[in-house]
């Protein structure tokens, strides 16, 4: 006894719906999405950003393999807007705010929502799925100043006294400088 | 099972099953009680948080970086370990003959423990993927595939294959079809990790993975389950096969293909939100056939609902299946989803997935498994019955306020609140999630207690197949 032999046909239909399936979402729409042309902003992203996923040069997502901007004084640094991404995945901001407003009444209070385009190139999106905190994508418009992200990283109860976040203050002076530079860069 | 069974590979029978079981239900405390500790950053988000009282630990114990390791630790950690141990149990139990490789069964449990301790380690420093529910790092995502995934799928496949029994009963099948799809399905998620993919795409990519982990492995593993545990310990006869059939593959058809539902608010195209939300509502044709074909096989032994521990909690599970099924083809409709997107009531429907459904499931089993391993009865019946009712009201205080919370952050939404009132108004309900929270967490130490109570001091059962209700008495 034993053996698969009495179940080819039910092995033969496992794979051949499970294929199906995984052809129908992942193979067609994979392609669809894949063929989606990039936007101004997706191309504006990916010089900021590079690859923000973790990376065997950069184990402790400090930033170190973000692309690199000339300072004043000549010497290269990784761009702190992709260094801010960094330290947004790392310390998992995205588990309270999204950077993806809906077609809801978002358009009047978060702006508007993104379009698909807006998204090639960009790795991980980190657009979030849980909203307990208000909606970042245009962040930089309602609130420019590096100073007011700078105290509300450190200490948000100082500048919003119902806050939920919970304080940054053992991050680095660079990150925190890094995360606000990413925050105003979303306009 | 007898301690008199000859050793095999030097390995007494049931050996890694007990490891496996006894592990996951460590990795369930942990998991469940890191929960907790996050949930009090939501409620009070300056206690035990900042550099002053947390010092060099304050960046490892932030909300964002506890939040994914909770999810890992009880995901791959109990849930996932749980139904492996099951596999480790009940497959040579259906199949009449022996686990194919103890030896390989230790090793991919202890891997499994090593990885996960690794795991939660990299989480913890803030090594992230940042892709939800897929959180490792690639190269952990490796040795989940082989180590994990792999060795339990090499150890399954082969047992059955030297089966000595005619024909395969139900649970065989949803495990090695569940065992294909998980591999495939975490290998589908780890695409982005390993290569070039990004935007949408890659988001796509992920939310199907997260979909269908729990389509494909938890929900069909923690049915397989109770399809041994309820028929096996009331005594009676599954009611039905066929009604089976229609379940197994109305799972791999309809439960593989709506992970876009997930992204209901993203700039998908039309098409590939109706797709998704059409054969969403087509889940509540496994989820129904399931839940009947429990409850017919439960007739005229519902006394034992009141006084047997397995059985209570499967029947619990499987029931909360019915309102959880309904509120999951639902919600991700159009017309709902884009009111309760994001909000408390998703997580609340999170926990009712896999805590009032599968984790009720394996809890039955447990108890049911540890007590026939090691031949002894349960310890504690009263300890049993406390798990169960902390547990459940637990869960069910849990699941409302935070449904509660969410239709406030919801209404929030519509009437354009400003967002901080929202985020005021909820705050009471955070700390009732916490306090239910820790309801449950103290449930899963009395188990964790009584289970290494029963192993070591429980009443020894002698008797050559007793019935299964032996155990409990
Ligand atoms: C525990 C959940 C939580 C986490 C984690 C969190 N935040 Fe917040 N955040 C909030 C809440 C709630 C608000 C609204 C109240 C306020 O302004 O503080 C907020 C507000 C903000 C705002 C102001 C937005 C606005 O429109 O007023 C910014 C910017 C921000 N957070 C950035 C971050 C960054 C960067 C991180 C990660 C380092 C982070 N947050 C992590 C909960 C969180
Ligand atoms: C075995 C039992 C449990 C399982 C399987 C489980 C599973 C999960 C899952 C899947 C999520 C993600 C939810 C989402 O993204 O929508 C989550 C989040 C969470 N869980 Fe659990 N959980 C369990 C027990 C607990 C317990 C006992 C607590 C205690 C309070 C708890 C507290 C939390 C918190 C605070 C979050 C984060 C929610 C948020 O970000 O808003 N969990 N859990």
């Amino acid at each position: 006894m034993g053996g698969y032999k009495e179940y080819k046909i039910g092995v033969i239909m496992f794979l051949a719906v499970f294929g199906m399936a995984v052809f129908m979402t992942i193979g067609i729409g994979g392609v669809y999405l894949g063929s989606v042309p990039a936007t101004q902003l997706a191309l504006e992203k990916q010089v900021h950003y590079g690859s923000s996923a973790w990376s065997i040069r950069d184990p402790l997502m400090k930033g170190w393999n973000q692309p690199k901007i000339q300072k004043a004084d000549g010497t290269m640094v990784s761009d702190p807007v992709g260094v801010g991404k960094k330290i947004f995945i790392r310390e998992g901001c995205w588990h309270c705010h999204t950077l993806l407003p809906e077609q809801t009444s978002d358009w009047e209070y978060f702006g508007a929502p993104p379009l698909a385009g807006d998204f090639v190139g960009e790795s991980p999106t980190v657009i979030g799925s849980d909203r307990k905190a208000p909606d970042l994508m245009h962040v930089g418009s309602r609130m420019p100043s590096m100073a007011w992200h700078l105290q509300h990283h450190k200490d948000p109860r100082s500048v919003q006294a119902k806050s939920i976040m919970q304080s940054f203050d053992f991050l680095e002076t660079s990150e925190l400088k890094a995360l606000a530079t990413y925050m105003v860069s979303l306009k | 099972m007898s301690t008199a069974t000859a050793a095999y590979d030097g390995i007494r029978p049931g050996t890694a099953a007990k490891h496996a079981f006894f592990s996951a239900v460590v990795w369930l405390c942990i998991g469940a009680s890191f929960g907790f500790f996050t949930s009090l950053r939501i409620a009070w988000p300056d206690l035990l948080n900042g550099k002053e009282v947390m010092g060099p630990l304050a960046s490892a114990f932030a909300f964002g970086r506890v939040r994914p390791m909770h999810i890992t630790l009880v995901i791959f950690g109990w849930i996932s370990m749980a139904f492996v141990a099951a596999m480790y149990y009940m497959t040579p139990a259906l199949c009449n003959c022996r686990l194919w490789s103890e030896k390989l069964g230790l090793w991919n449990i202890w891997l499994w423990n090593v990885g996960l301790v690794v795991a939660a380690i990299s989480l913890l420093v803030g090594a992230n993927s940042g892709r939800e529910y897929q959180e490792l790092i690639w190269p952990v995502d490796i040795y989940v595939l082989v180590f994990i995934l792999g060795f339990a799928a090499v150890n399954t496949f082969n047992t059955v294959l030297q089966r000595r029994t005619q024909g395969m009963y139900i649970t065989i099948w949803f495990f090695l079809g569940a065992l294909v799809m998980i591999w495939m399905t975490y290998f589908i998620g780890a695409i982005p990790d390993l290569f070039p993919v990004t935007g949408l795409n890659e988001a796509y990519m992920v939310w199907w993975h997260a979909h269908n982990v729990l389509g494909l492995w938890i929900t069909p593993v923690s049915a397989a389950i109770a399809y041994y545990v309820i028929p096996k310990v009331t005594g009676n006869v599954l009611y039905s096969h066929k009604v089976g059939h229609l379940h197994f593959w109305t799972i791999v058809a309809f439960y593989s293909t709506p992970g876009a539902h997930h992204l209901m608010g993203a700039p998908l195209p039309e098409w590939m939100k109706s797709f998704a939300s059409v054969s969403g509502v087509m889940i509540l044709i496994p989820a129904l056939a399931f839940i009947t074909n429990m409850v017919l096989t439960v007739q005229g032994k519902w006394q034992m609902f009141s006084d047997n521990v397995s059985i209570q909690f499967a029947l619990t599970g499987t029931l909360m299946a019915v309102p959880l099924n309904f509120q999951g083809a639902f919600q991700q409709t159009r017309a709902i989803n884009w009111y309760i997107h994001g909000t408390h009531w998703i997580v609340a429907h999170a926990h009712f997935a896999l805590l009032g459904f599968s984790t009720f499931i394996e809890i039955g089993a447990t108890y049911y498994a540890i007590a026939k391993l090691f031949q002894r009865k349960i310890y504690s019946q009263s300890l049993a019955t406390t798990h169960y009712w902390l547990t459940t009201v637990g869960f069910i205080g849990f699941w409302t306020t935070l449904t509660l919370a969410g239709l406030i952050q919801a209404s929030g939404k519509v009437y354009n609140t400003t967002f901080i009132d929202v985020v005021y108004a909820t705050h009471p309900y955070m700390v009732g999630r916490s306090l239910f929270g820790l309801t449950i967490v103290l449930g899963q130490w009395i188990f964790l207690y009584n289970l290494y109570k029963t192993a070591t001091a429980g009443e020894p059962v002698t008797e050559k197949n007793p019935p299964a209700t032996v155990y409990y008495t």
